[in-house]
């Protein structure tokens, strides 16, 4: 039985970190600060790949613009539909580690 | 300040990106462009500076101030853009690195770098689309002249100076159209072979060999 999986999986690297910070309200910089801290310095978003990874995100519904005081910053959040994408990538790489686990214990 | 002008037409971001720099360690400060090719630079001490530019058209003033603030946040000014989408320097937007934490480039994946590629391929398939459309329906009788007599097109006889002037007009734009014509084929299919040699690299695993 094949489970028809959603046509956005497997997320990018990029993705997955944006929708993941973006589980709080930020702004570009904001969202670029928490990725490298959440990633542990080792991914990276430049302004330019973030502001058309933003653009996509909000086409594709998995963001939002939200309100927000600072006339000069967008500010984004994840949707409901982003989040479920975001929990579905989760379980697809979850699967994936614990299959690589078994393999090492069983070889 | 001494001023310099440079002419010049650059197919590819990386080389355009590497000159900008090249001529800052000469001791050029890249400061904007004019239509049709030119470049201008401030006499500055050399310094080792790193530009960027990226391609892209925002909707509106008040979006593309969140977009420059984006930049400016991350470390990056804005040295010249162009949004209105007329001119040799259409759509560019040029960044240089004001702090040392700032990143190498405006991009850090092959995938978006890609796509900068895309979008000025795009945007020269619709100039390419316009030019041949008001080629072909106002100017069929300027094409015969350019194939059979093309020095009529100026210097032909004329009833009287009003006609003259009148045709004159439209010679000049109908060489207008050619050019452009001409020119956003060649960069439309520029763009295209660099946008698919980098969305190779960035999909790897991707190819149907």
């Amino acid at each position: 039985m094949l489970a028809k999986r959603n046509k956005l999986l497997p997320l990018t690297e990029t993705t997955f970190y944006i929708l993941l910070s973006l589980r709080q309200p930020g702004h570009g910089y904001q969202i670029m600060q928490t990725v490298e801290e959440l990633s542990g310095g080792s991914v990276r978003i430049a302004a330019g790949t973030m502001y058309g990874a933003l653009e996509n995100l909000s086409k594709q519904k998995l963001i939002e613009a939200v309100p927000n005081d600072d006339p000069r910053r967008k500010t984004y959040q994840i949707t409901p539909y982003g989040s479920e994408v975001l929990e579905l990538d989760m379980s697809r790489m979850k699967l994936m580690i614990k299959a690589a686990e078994k393999e090492a214990a069983e070889s | 300040m001494k001023t310099k002008r440079k002419f010049r037409f650059f197919y590819n971001y990386e080389r355009e990106e590497a000159w900008l720099d090249e001529m800052a360690r000469k001791g050029w400060k890249f400061i904007g462009r004019s239509l049709f090719g030119l470049y201008r630079f401030e006499e500055t001490p050399p310094q080792d500076l790193n530009f960027r530019i990226d391609y892209r058209y925002i909707p509106g003033q008040t979006e593309l101030l969140k977009y420059l603030q984006l930049f400016q946040d991350s470390g990056w000014q804005h040295v010249y853009g162009d949004n209105s989408g007329f001119g040799c320097d259409a759509g560019c937007k040029y960044f240089v690195s004001t702090s040392a934490d700032a990143s190498e480039d405006i991009f850090s994946d092959a995938s978006s770098k890609a796509q900068r590629y895309r979008r000025q391929c795009k945007y020269h398939g619709f100039v390419i689309l316009i030019t041949m459309f008001l080629l072909s329906y106002g100017f069929s009788e300027e094409f015969t002249l350019l194939v059979t007599n093309p020095l009529a097109l100026f210097f032909g006889p004329a009833p009287n100076l009003t006609m003259l002037t009148v045709r004159i007009f439209y010679s000049l734009l109908f060489l207008s159209l050619l050019v452009t014509l001409v020119h956003s084929l060649y960069y439309a299919i520029r763009s295209f072979l660099s946008w698919r040699q980098l969305n190779k690299e960035a999909h790897p695993f991707n190819q149907q060999d």
